[in-house]
Order: structure tokens, then sequence, then C-alpha cells
């Protein structure tokens, strides 16, 4: 019984002729099983996944068929599918900003799940609607059920928020309410599509832990589709992988992971950074990704492959049996048996061989593997090119005339007394959770917010806000924000884009035509894109044009807000492949925020973890992210998914205190395992521990703990 | 509560100071002689100088502009318009009794343009290019084209005239108001369509939509109960702003159909030069314009959580 999905095509009409989204996928989900389903995006994951509750509009189901037990969910009528959604089959989506409904409280909202659960043909018109309007005003008969889902799915103090608003929560809890939503029906099954990549990785590990429990308790099985494979392989039983629309391997998580059989699985996991050395250029997946055109009388991978031959063009790959319950859909058995390793030796040395050799990279970038990260010790001489001193950072939290006039408004110190220096053709990561305080530390830097106390100092000069920087302080800091898709101007060509800051620092015609030029060239894109709009290029191009348009004025910082986190694995290969390629060439010193410490500890020299806007530890990063020195950058890396089981007793619990009112003592005394009494009274000082500092009182027996237990991090020092 | 109610009031204050000086003051540079046009209308031959300096002297008009606006305004403060020139009633007495007329013609204007409008609007959404969603397009398309007093025209001619089934002009009963309101009522019918289809559609493919459809929630109730509370959010705003444009429409409603109110009270004061008169009824249209704005924003309170304003948050 359980799931089944066999053949199932689906297509999406559009102006410029149907997409094939999904092109034959068949895979099955056991009862009470977790399997995750891989892939990138644009693979048709999510389109598989809203197929499977017969959500695909506007797409159609072409051919193939779901069945879940005994129903076939693809014939089925409109009543028996609102049973199975209501009853059975439960969906949690994406982005918790905009799955629930803003305009009715969240218990109604849990509410409406239950009362259809208990009967889903009833459903009176006019008593739903009322029930929307009065859901705040009166107590209802599911009070009680609703307050135990909500406790149930992790939300504190759950009769204080039942009468809440979805806007009133945070990311995480909005998340934890989809999640009540969908166990307000007791399913057997629950579809859960990208759950936690809008998420911090703190909130994604304590999701994950509940997902596991709610699977462990009530034996419902879960679909989890996820492009993360660290994710997947954290929690699944089996791991299905899916490229343009079809199925290329299956298997249980371990033996999947450890000898991965089909080339794009190979492939895949080569381009996570937390599996190469930090700074080694990381492998990328050759050839262009699919773009929805009908699928090739051969394998689908064909172009991509580095192993394919003639036969893989015409005739499609069958899929193979392998032992222990493994299927891939490859024919090639040299393809099948090489390993990942291997692979990845082959691949360096022919690049050692032949120099700067060209591939087109995902993107379609025209990519030149060059290894970089070379002695990265021998840069770091010299004067700071840039320098925080206690800058500090705040906001009003309303901005309303009459709160000006009386003084009432409460004040959001965004970043609190930080002091940092960027040294010479080095990456400094700043790391925290969202709201953390980084991105305004990195808009302070590149003048978009004036500090509110302390100075900014670029090559040893104090400088202000945007307006105050002369012509040359400006071309020193290149900013590159985390979604190009919003950060280039849509109405103009990507060389107009390229050209703006020239032409505000006064170049003349003739050398903006050169440099543009030339930027093309730096980030490898074709210069034939000059004259491209930002929606006809794709997220790893555009972040190579928003690269580029950092680097017109030759600066020597580059400001980089979680330049990758929009991105998929293999295009963040390349983009992270380029961006190290570009500080060996031009001696950049980057600030590299983000939230992902596999990403950080791929390109940091040193790391700095920032919480409610302090900096909490600053050091090399071989160090911080090996041997921790305060238990805030160790609750971080315990939530980086790694394969390992959950790391549960240790994570992180709760969530961040209101920066407009940070507690007393140490500010993460409240989430900290060892804070005791001296925590809650007196602010830490830093504390040096090796090459590092921390800001804890015990920050000497945090680094000597985290010695014996991070070891899988140490093996790259 | 009470603060958000303090604020819009002190707003409130600024904007009906700056629309009392901006009436003032284009009414005293507007060329013409009131003094002059008055008694030669009354008179039926051009008055003396004399004559025309003891008129002005009477009104103030031999005053200069500041001391005018600001005894006008003193005695605005104290809630005296004024008189009429042209008549012996002051201008609130007129204000009142021209008043409820016009209200009633707005509102019902607006009340056969929405509920005609958001169903319409929301059955186009759902059935989206379809038969249905095509004709009622092109049904608001010409409805936004037509101007008010043409349309105002044809319902009479045809309605009235043809079909005997309402008077053609005069105010009193519902069958007088039928046509007026219909006529006003045409064209915000159409925008708040087009309005409400537009939203409606972007309401319907947002996520929480197929959260709701993923709960097993029938077809019908997340249409009405989970998108169309959504999609009225913007509405709400269109149809407020809209409603100054009803009162300015219903100027010329009111003249096409011959009705007493603020419309021919306003039109009649222009052309006799009846300067307290048109600022009465603009200080008045004003303050409603304002009021009604005032009136969305709690409305959108109600309907958005989001929105602070003595919410909790």
């Amino acid at each position: 019984m359980g799931l089944s999905v066999s053949d199932l095509h689906v297509r999406f009409r559009t102006r410029s002729g149907p997409v094939h989204a999904v092109n034959g996928a068949s895979f099955a989900v056991e009862p009470g099983e977790i399997v995750g389903l891989v892939g990138e995006s644009g693979c048709g994951k999510s389109v598989t996944a809203r197929s499977i509750v017969r959500l695909e509009e506007p797409g159609e189901i072409v051919r193939g068929s779901i069945e879940f037990d005994g129903t076939t969910l693809t014939s089925a009528d409109d009543r028996t599918l609102r049973r199975l959604r209501g009853r059975e089959l439960a969906m949690v989506f994406q982005d918790p900003e905009t799955t629930l409904n803003p305009v009715y409280t969240v218990g109604e909202q849990i509410a409406e799940a239950l009362r259809v659960t208990d009967d889903p043909d009833s459903q009176p018109f006019v008593g739903e609607l009322l029930a929307g309007v009065r859901s705040r005003f009166t107590s209802r008969a599911n009070r009680g059920r609703v307050l135990e889902l909500l406790a149930d799915v992790g939300i504190p103090r759950p009769g204080a928020r039942i009468d809440d608003y979805p806007h009133q929560f945070s990311g995480g809890m909005r998340q934890r309410v989809m999640l009540a939503i969908a166990l307000a029906r007791r399913p057997s099954l629950l579809i859960a599509d990208e759950p936690t990549t809008a998420l911090d990785t703190t909130t994604q590990a304590a999701i994950l832990e509940r997902l596991a429990g709610l699977n462990e308790d009530h034996g419902m099985g879960v679909l989890l589709i996820s492009h993360d494979i660290g994710v997947v392989s954290q929690l699944c039983d089996r791991i299905v992988v899916m490229y343009d629309g079809v199925v290329v391997e299956s298997g249980p998580t371990s033996e999947l992971l450890s000898s991965p059989a089909h080339p794009y699985t190979k492939a895949l996991l080569g381009c996570l950074p937390g599996r190469s050395e930090p700074g080694e250029p990381l492998p990328t997946v050759g050839g262009s990704p699919p773009d929805g055109s009908p699928p090739p009388a051969g394998c689908i991978f064909v172009e991509r492959c580095p192993f394919a031959r003639e036969a893989c063009r015409e005739t499609e790959q069958p899929i193979l049996e392998l032992k222990g319950g493994r299927t891939v859909r490859c024919d090639v058995p040299e393809a099948r048996a090489t390993d990942l390793e291997a692979r990845d030796e082959s691949s360096n040395s022919t690049d050692r061989e032949e120099g700067r050799t060209a591939t087109l990279a995902v993107d379609g970038g025209v990519q030149s593997a060059s290894p970089t990260g070379s002695e990265p010790t021998q840069r770091r001489e010299g004067q700071s090119v840039l320098s925080l001193e206690g800058v500090t950072t705040a906001f009003r939290t309303s901005d309303a005339l009459v709160d000006r006039l009386l003084g009432t408004t409460d004040r959001l110190t965004a970043v609190d007394d930080v002091s940092l220096e960027l040294r010479p053709g080095e990456t400094l990561g700043l790391v925290g959770e969202s709201g953390c305080g980084k991105s305004t530390l990195a808009r302070t830097v590149a003048g978009l917010e004036s500090p509110t106390a302390g100075t900014v100092r670029l090559q040893g000069e104090p400088v202000g806000a945007v307006d105050d920087r002369s012509v040359a302080q400006l071309a020193e800091v290149g900013v590159v924000f985390q979604n190009p898709g919003t950060s280039l101007n849509p109405t103009r060509t990507v060389g107009e884009s390229l050209e703006e800051p020239l032409v505000e620092a006064g170049w003349s015609g003739a050398r903006r035509a050169d440099r543009v030029e030339e930027l093309f060239s730096l980030v490898d894109l074709p210069d034939a894109y000059a004259d491209r709009y930002p929606r006809q290029l794709s997220g790893g191009q555009l972040q190579r044009v928003a690269i580029a348009r950092a680097l017109a004025l030759e600066p020597s910082v580059l400001v980089l807000d979680e330049p990758t986190a929009a991105l998929d694995v293999s295009v963040q290969a390349t983009v992270l492949n380029l961006l190290g390629e570009l500080q060996a060439a031009l001696g950049l010193s980057y600030l590299f925020v983000s939230h992902d410490l596999a990403v950080v500890r791929h390109v940091a020299d040193r790391v700095a973890a920032m919480y409610l806007g302090r900096l909490l530890e600053v050091g090399p990063a071989r160090q911080v992210l090996s041997r921790p020195a305060h238990p805030y950058t160790a609750a971080l890396l315990e939530a980086v998914p790694d394969g390992d089981a959950l790391a549960s007793e240790s994570g992180l619990a709760g969530e961040p205190p209101s920066p407009t009112d940070p507690p007393a003592g140490c500010a993460f005394h409240p989430r900290c395992p060892l804070a005791d009494d001296r925590c809650t009274h007196r602010e830490p000082t830093w504390e040096t521990v090796g090459d590092a500092r921390s800001r804890c009182h015990y920050a000497k027996s945090c680094a000597d703990e985290h010695t014996s237990t991070q070891h899988d991090w140490k093996q790259h020092d | 509560m009470l603060r958000p109610v303090l604020e819009r009031l002190g707003s409130l204050t600024i904007v009906m100071a700056g629309v009392s000086l901006l009436t003032y003051g284009l009414i005293f540079l507007t060329p013409g002689d009131p003094a002059y046009t008055i008694l030669h209308e009354q008179r039926g031959s051009p008055p003396s100088d004399a004559e025309v300096e003891a008129f002005r002297a009477e009104h103030g008009l031999d005053e200069p502009f500041a001391v005018q606006y600001l005894s006008w305004l003193t005695d605005v403060l104290r809630g005296d318009l004024g008189t009429a020139y042209t008549r012996s009633e002051s201008v609130n007495v007129l204000l009142v009794q021209h008043l409820p007329n016009t209200v009633e013609l707005a509102l019902a204007a607006m009340a056969v343009s929405l509920a005609l409008a958001v169903p319409v609007g929301v059955v186009s959404a759902v059935h989206r290019d379809s038969w249905i969603d095509r004709t009622s397009q092109l049904v608001a398309l010409l409805g936004v084209s037509m101007p008010n007093f043409w349309l105002g025209y044809l319902l009479i001619l045809l309605v009235a005239l043809s079909l005997g089934l309402t008077p053609t002009s005069g105010s009193g009963t519902l069958a007088h108001l039928v046509l007026p309101a219909i006529t006003l009522g045409t064209g915000l019918a159409a925008i708040v369509t087009r309005l409400v289809r537009t939203s409606m559609l972007e309401v319907l493919d947002a996520a929480y939509v197929d959260t709701a459809r993923s709960k097993g929630v029938r077809e019908r109730l997340v249409v009405y109960k989970h998108a169309l509370r959504n999609a009225l959010i913007p509405v709400v705003t269109i149809v407020g702003l809209q409603f100054g444009f009803v009162l300015s429409g219903a100027v010329i409603v009111e003249v096409v159909f011959q009705r007493p109110g603020l419309g021919t009270l306003l039109v009649d004061a222009v052309f006799a030069r009846d300067y307290p008169v048109v600022q009465g009824v603009v200080l008045l249209t004003a303050v409603a314009f304002v009021l009604t704005n005032q009136l969305v924003d709690l409305a959108y309170v109600a309907l958005d959580p989001r929105i602070e304003g003595g919410e909790r948050t």
C-alpha cells in the first residue's frame, strides 16, 4: 500500500510552447517510511509533490498514475480528493511567509483543518464564513485540540499564541503552525516541499527533528522534497534523485550517499562545499541545466555526462536494479562504477595538466577551472583594508511623526559595538542566525546605513554613509546582494546595469565600453550578454553580472551578502569558484555574509559569529569551525545537516530574543547550555583561545569540549 | 486605540486648513468681479460705481486677501459659513437642505456598483478566460469608457421616456433614485469589477490558497473565505478614493436629472458668482473626502490584521 507514483508526466502550457516539467517519474513511499526526493530547481520535484495532492494546476497530468492506498488519485473525483486531503495526505509548502492566510488567526486555520478532518463532506458555507469572522472573539469547541496541536509542534505558550495572526510569528514558528495544520488531519503521509529552505539552520534542525519525532510517534510516512542533500540524508530512510522530470537513481540513504551510481548523483554530491578542501575549486556539473523542452530520445543527462556514449543519445536508459533495493537509470557500467573520489581526482588532474581549461559551467558561463586558495597565509600583511571600531547601528522601530516628537519609539540596535578588521586579500566570513544583524553590518560597511556610533575606516580613512563618501572611497567597496533577480533593474539591459557605476564615477564613453567588456570576461560571461535583460538570464548568470557590477570600479573590498543562498548547489559551486579566482587574480578582500557554515568553511580565512548585533567569537576559520570557543558557534555548527543522526539534545533551543529588549548579562544566556548565574548577571569580556577570541565566561572549556566531538570538521585541518 | 484617532484628527486639521486656503485663494484669483456681476444680474442693468462699492463694503470684499480669509476662517471655525450673496438663506441652511439628496444618491450609486462589481469580479477571476470573464471584461470596458452624462440621457430616453418606467427628473421617491444611481454607479462598477478580478487572480495564485485546498476545504469556501477577504483589501482603498469622484460625478448627474442637491447648488452658485456658497460646498466635499479616507483606514484595520492601529501587535 502506501503511495506509488508511476510514469508520471506533467506538462505546462505556456505561450512559448509546452514546458515538460515531469517526464515519467516513478517511485513509491511505503507506509511509515521517510523518503527524500532531491534534485535541483526546475527538475520537477515540486510539481511531482503537488501532483500527488492534485494541486498541479496550471500544469496537467498527461500520462501516468498516482495511487494511494488503493485509490487512483489521477482519476479520483473532487469529493474523494477532498476526503483524502482532509484525512490522509497532508502537505507542507516551502515558504512559511506566504503559506498561511494572513487574515485569519493561526488558531482558526488549525481549527478549520480539524473541522474538515472530522467531517470532510459537511463544511457549511455560512458557518465557515462566520467561523472566520468570529475566530478571535469566542472560544470554540476545538480550542483544546488546537492548543494540543500547537504544543505538539513545539510552540511555546500556545494559550497566548492561539489568537495571534501569522505575521506575529517568526518564520520557524510559522512553519510549525503549518505542521500543526498538517498534523490536525492525523495524515498517514506528509508531503513536505522544501519545508526548511526558507529557515535558519538552527530552526531547520529543530523542524527536522520534529518531523522525525512525528514519524516515530504516529507512524506517519514522509515524502521530503529538497534541493539540499544534507537535509534529506539526515532524515530519510531512502532517497530518490530526480533530474529533468525523471528519477535517475533511488536507494537507501547510506548506500546512495557512499556509492552513488548515476553520474548526476555523483556530480551533485561533488558540488557540496562540505565535501571539498577549503579553498580548493569545487567540482561542477558541466553543460547547461534542462529548460523544460521535450525530453531527448535517449538519456536525459547525456549532454552533461562525462561518461556519455553514442548509444546514450539514441536509446532511453533502462532502469537497472542494483543490490540492496537500489535502482539506477544508467546502462553504462563504467559510469556506474567510477566512484566519487576517483572522478574528482581525474578531473583535477586534467585541470592541472591543461592549465585553465575552459568548460561550460552549469549556468552557461564559460568557467575556467584554475586552482585557487593557494597559500592563503601569504596575503595577510599590511594595513587592514577595512576596520570597524565600536560600530553601532540602531533604528527607530516607528517612523511616525508623533512617535518622533514624543520620543516614544523603541530603538532597535541591529549592530552593537562591533570591532572588526579585514586584511588585504582575506575572506572574513560573517555568520549567524537571521535577524542577528549580519546584513545590517554589511550594509553599514557598504555605506547603505550610517552607524549611530563608532567608526568605519577604509584604508585607514574614516568614512560615513554613501552620501558622505568621496568617489574614490565609493569605488573601494563593491556590494553583491543575495537575490540577483531583484538586485538588478529589470528594465535595463545587464550592460547598462554594469555601466551605471562607471557613469556615476564620471568615466568617458569609450573607457566605459572597454571596462564593461573587461568585466564580462572577468566573470566568464560572453559579452554578447550585454544587450540582454535580467529576465533572459539564469540565476547563476545574474549573480555573475551582479559580481561584475560590484567589481566595476576596481574595489579592494567586496561585501557579499549571502551571494549563493538563492542558488542551486551546482550553480553555487561555479559562483564560489569564480569568487575564489577573482580573489586570487585581483587581490580582493571579501566580507562574506552567510548563514551556511559549509560555504563559509569553504571560502573564509577568518570567521566572525554574530548574535543579537554583537560579535561573540572571531578567529581563524579552521579553528573556529573545528574548535568553537563559544557555545553559540558550537550550536550553529551542530545545526548543519551533515548526514549524521540528528544531534538534538545539544541543539539551539528557542528563538533569539527581541533586539529591542536584549537580555541582561551575556546576550546568549537564555539559550545557552552552559549558562549559569554568572552569565545572567555579567556580560563576558573577550577571552583569547588559541588564535581566536570569544566573548564567553567559559570559552576555554567550550573549546576543549568540542575538540573531541567535532572530528569531522577537523579532518580538513 | 486613542493615539491613532488623535493622529488622524491632527492630519485632518492640516488637510482642512490647506483645502480652505486653496479654495479661498482660487476664488480670489478668478477673473470677474462678483459685486458687479451679482448686481448686474439682480437689477438687469449695469450698476453704478457707488453701488458696487457699497456691495463690496457690505460683504467685506474691499479688504486685503489675508483679512478676508482670516475673517471667513474664524467664522467657519465658529460654525458659520456666511450668507449667500444671491439668496437670503445662510450657507449652513443651504447645505443642510441639499446634502441629504446628494448623500442618498452617492450611497445608492456605491451600493449599485458594489452589488454588481464584487460578484462579477469574483466569477470572472474564478472562471478566468471563459466566456463569462470575456463578456464581463467587455462590459466593464464599456462602463469605464461611457461618460456618465451621456449614459444618463440615454437612460432617460430609453427607460423614462420610451418605456415610461421612471420619472425623468426630480427627487423624492425610490423611482426617482433608480436612474441617477445607475448612471453614477456604472463607471465605478466597471472600475471595481476589474479591480476585484485582478486582485482575486493574484490572491488565487497565493500559496495560502493552495494550503486551504490541500486541507480539503471546498472550492467555494476556498474562494469566498480564504481568497475574497484578502482580495478585498486593495479594493477597499480604491472604493474609498472613488467616493470623492462619486461626489463630483453627482454634480453632473444631478444636473442631468434635475435633482436638487449639492451638485445643482454648486453649479448655480458658480454661475451666479455666489462665492460663500461655492466655498461652503467645496469645504463640505473636502471634509467628506477626508472622512471617507479615514473610514477606509479603519476598514483596513478590520480587514487586514497586519495593519497596526489599535490592534495589539
